[in-house]
């Protein structure tokens, strides 16, 4: 995937550019080898110290 | 015996004071180093690989405390502090806990991270220690990695240099006060609390390197030429301002003296330009300007210079004997005034992460994030693995201004760019352009 008003790669998974929130274009990416980097899912809000 | 391990108490130094002075009461300065691995993580090996090392580094295993004069850290033993990864990186941590180190370990799938308090230690410490993690992690799963791999010892104790405070060791008193450094222009965005966008970008670390020699700049100057350049054209009254546009580059002391610290041990200079010298700056400006401002500044001697009046003026004997309750407040205005004042925004390099082959295999990618700040909006990290340059903007806020205008010139400059956010499919466009 990619972003062609950025001209930058994108995360396969993606359906927007997170630099200018475009939509993401289903085209190879430029670089190879870069697999995508399963952020994890969070949960706004909790957490505020350390996990007890 | 180690400074640490006779009293159970290590004086905090000088930028670890500084970092505890600048806390409020839901807020403090969080790094956070992490691997990307190519198989998930098996809890239960994490947690008998942080039991393993926690004597091998108990500087990492503290907890703050407060004394008359002074704040110290306190050894801390026997708390889980592994857990799964569910909220967002970097969150502030009760730094004055007596049942839990102030230490994270988390995992989510192939994720493997460290959080630490920036008071505890700096970006090249944290990267020693969890490179050992992950090392020994690794070898309970039945990796062999042979001996000269570059990796602490886990059956040795800590040495004393691990824990000294380098600060106070290397200096040599210097006449005369630290240069003044002028107000810099302030890049602010909305503040979210309990939150962290992290923009990662990647790129071959070829290009870069031919992007940068072609320039006939390093690979700092480069990076930090962009970032000045993003600033520019993220902020739309930046070219009537008055004031600079300046970075902030930390400067590892550690390669100045035989330092084997594993604690705060990091200066720092702030460059820039000012943008009412000149109508529409481009790139190729911002570099011609910059050009040779970094390679003098940074020499050893400007740097033990910097050094020497950097700590005298800490260890003012006026300073020394107030009551840390109101030397804390002393603390934060000065950082306010010279610390956060002079910059627009950090660009850290890290340099290359050096893992043993065998180590190195194992691992995707690295990555390394400063948490969101009351004070700025915007912070950047680089460093390095085999093949790529990761580039990690992080900051408390939804604004993508300056990392869209950084990675986009890097791409208009023919390198190759992948750019990635820890919330996907978050877009807002408040506080852009």
């Amino acid at each position: 995937m990619r972003c062609n008003a950025c001209n930058v790669d994108l995360n396969e998974n993606t359906a927007l550019c997170p630099l200018c929130g475009g939509p993401a274009d289903d085209t190879p990416s430029l670089i190879e080898g870069v697999s995508c980097q399963d952020y994890p899912r969070y949960e706004r809000g909790r957490g505020k110290t350390t996990p007890k | 015996m180690t400074e640490y391990g006779a009293s159970g108490y290590l004086p905090l130094e000088m930028a670890g004071n500084t970092f505890l002075s600048t806390r409020t009461r839901k807020w403090n300065y969080v790094i956070r180093m992490g691997y990307l691995l190519k198989e998930d993580i098996d809890p239960e090996r994490l947690r008998r690989a942080v039991e393993d090392i926690h004597t091998r580094f108990p500087s990492f295993f503290v907890g703050a405390r407060r004394g008359f004069f002074r704040y110290y850290l306190e050894c801390m033993n026997g708390a889980d502090v592994v857990h799964m990864e569910t909220e967002y990186p970097c969150l502030p941590f009760d730094l004055f806990s007596r049942t839990v180190p102030i230490i994270r370990v988390l995992y989510d799938r192939r994720r493997l991270s460290v959080e630490i308090p920036h008071l505890v230690a700096d970006g090249k410490a944290l990267t020693v220690f969890t490179r050992a993690l992950l090392a020994h992690y690794l070898e309970l799963g039945g990796l062999e990695i042979p001996p000269g791999s570059g990796l602490p010892d886990l059956r040795e104790p800590p040495s004393a240099g691990e824990l000294s405070d380098d600060y106070r060791r290397c200096y040599t008193k210097m006449p005369g006060k630290i240069p003044k450094d002028g107000a810099a222009r302030q890049y602010r965005r909305p503040y979210i609390k309990n939150y962290l966008k992290v923009i990662h970008g990647t790129v071959p670390l070829a290009d870069i390197l031919t992007a940068a020699k072609a320039r006939d700049v390093t690979v700092t100057e480069y990076l930090m030429c962009v970032y000045l350049y993003a600033f520019y054209r993220a902020d739309p009254d930046a070219p009537h301002s008055c004031k600079p546009i300046k970075a902030r580059i930390p400067v590892d002391m550690r390669q100045f003296y035989p330092s084997g610290t594993l604690r705060n041990f990091t200066l720092y200079r702030n460059l820039g330009f000012e943008p009412r010298m000149k109508e529409n700056w481009g790139f190729d400006d911002i570099v011609e300007a910059m050009r040779g401002k970094l390679k003098p500044s940074v020499t050893p001697e400007a740097m033990r210079e910097l050094l020497g009046q950097t700590v005298t003026m800490a260890g003012n004997p006026f300073l020394r004997v107030i009551p840390i309750g109101l030397k804390r407040w002393f603390f934060k205005l000065g950082y306010i005034l010279t610390g956060e004042k002079p910059m627009t925004g950090v660009l850290s390099n890290l340099g290359r992460v050096a893992l043993p082959p065998c180590v190195a295999e194992r691992v995707e990618s690295v990555e390394f994030i400063m948490g969101g700040s009351i004070f700025k909006s915007l912070s950047t990290f680089v460093l390095s693995d085999s093949r790529f340059l990761h580039i990690y903007f992080s900051g408390a806020c939804s604004a993508t201004d300056v990392q869209r205008e950084f990675l986009r010139l890097l791409a208009e400059e023919g390198l190759r760019v992948r750019a990635e956010c820890n919330i996907p499919g978050e877009n807002e466009r408040e506080g852009g352009l």
